[in-house]
């Protein structure tokens, strides 16, 4: 990272709650400046954090925050595009709308902070973004088809980013979580979910401190020669 | 404002190029291609570049890659001088996150 005396300004989406909200938090924690943005209002506030609402699939919204950003505190250092929504369903139950709504959040609101983020980056020849997959897309997961095929999506942005950034010294990488005690899995039925994490190496649920152990290697400078890679959790 | 800006542009791609140990564009010459000042990479840093001094000395928040620009026949991307009139197009267009 470029020797700076400012805390380094993280960009977490989806961080009002969930993984978001806990790694929002760690980075807050490691003297980071943390901005969060969600859809809707943090019901926390912490020093370090600063919050915004937005849409990450609003362009015109996610160039305004970014930019901002970057007015008010010169930088952007790292992006950990988190924000994420699934609906569990049979494909043959799920409508357009739920389809195109699960591909914008989590491809097209990926890619809108990555492309924003990364213009910031490439002027200080340094940055780290870090994308979110799943483990439902290896495993193959029944009921999480527009999900799954999203989030593979994602992994083929992080490769593909990870290429076209990478003069700029900017590193994309991405997580594959396993199921961890969130909301998005909250509506899966308790056989189903002991039955996905069975297929697991290492068979329990994770845990927020599981993710933030992978995005801290991914965030860390000595990462520089990391890039284009997905790390699963739980042996997937 | 033509002037303005070609001065602003002229004055990043200079620096750009400095940056990238390349000679900066000659006027009326092309930025990129075979012929060009420019590989790809430094011209996406230029683009980049020029979006934050146009926001910085206009206080315009322009997306220069919007979906007008990626159509067109003939990139506007292609010399200082058409860089130059797609900027000062989207400025009078009052589109600032036009993409």
């Amino acid at each position: 990272m470029p020797h700076d005396d400012a805390p380094p300004v993280t960009v977490i989406t989806g961080s009002r709650k969930g993984i978001g909200m806990f790694l929002a938090q760690h980075y807050v924690k490691r003297g980071h400046h943390v901005i969060g943005v969600s859809r809707g209002a943090a019901d926390w506030t912490l020093d370090g954090y600063t919050h915004f609402e937005a849409d990450v699939a609003d362009e015109p919204a996610v160039i305004r925050i970014l930019r901002e950003v970057r007015a008010r505190f010169g930088m952007i250092v790292n992006l950990i595009n988190n924000a994420g929504i699934a609906s569990m369903n049979h494909v043959l139950l799920t409508p357009a709308k739920t389809v195109r709504n699960i591909l914008e959040t989590n491809l097209l609101g990926s890619f809108l902070f990555a492309r924003e983020a990364a213009k910031a980056m490439c002027e200080r020849k340094y940055g780290r973004i870090v994308n979110f997959s799943t483990v439902a897309t290896p495993l193959k997961l029944e009921g999480e088809a527009a999900y799954a095929a999203s989030k593979a999506a994602v992994v083929s942005l992080t490769e593909v980013m990870a290429r076209e950034f990478a003069p700029f010294n900017v590193t994309v990488n991405s997580i594959g979580p396993t199921p961890i005690e969130t909301d998005l899995i909250r509506a899966v039925p308790a056989d189903k979910m002991k039955r996905l994490v069975a297929r697991q190496a290492i068979p329990r649920l994770g845990t927020f401190e599981d993710v933030a152990n992978v995005t801290d290697f991914f965030l860390a400078p000595e990462s520089s020669f990391i890039t284009g890679q997905n790390i699963y959790l739980g042996g997937v | 404002m033509r002037e303005a800006l070609h001065t602003l542009v002229t004055k990043v791609a200079a620096l750009i190029a400095e940056a990238e140990n390349k000679a900066p564009p000659v006027p009326g010459g092309l930025l990129y291609g075979a012929d060009g000042a420019f590989d790809s990479i430094t011209l996406v840093a230029l683009i980049v570049a020029v979006e934050q001094a146009v926001e910085q000395e206009f206080g315009a928040v322009l997306v220069l890659a919007d979906e007008k620009a990626m159509s067109q026949r003939k990139s506007p991307f292609r010399s200082v001088e058409t860089l130059v009139e797609h900027i000062e197009a989207r400025l009078k267009e009052n589109k600032p996150h036009a993409a």
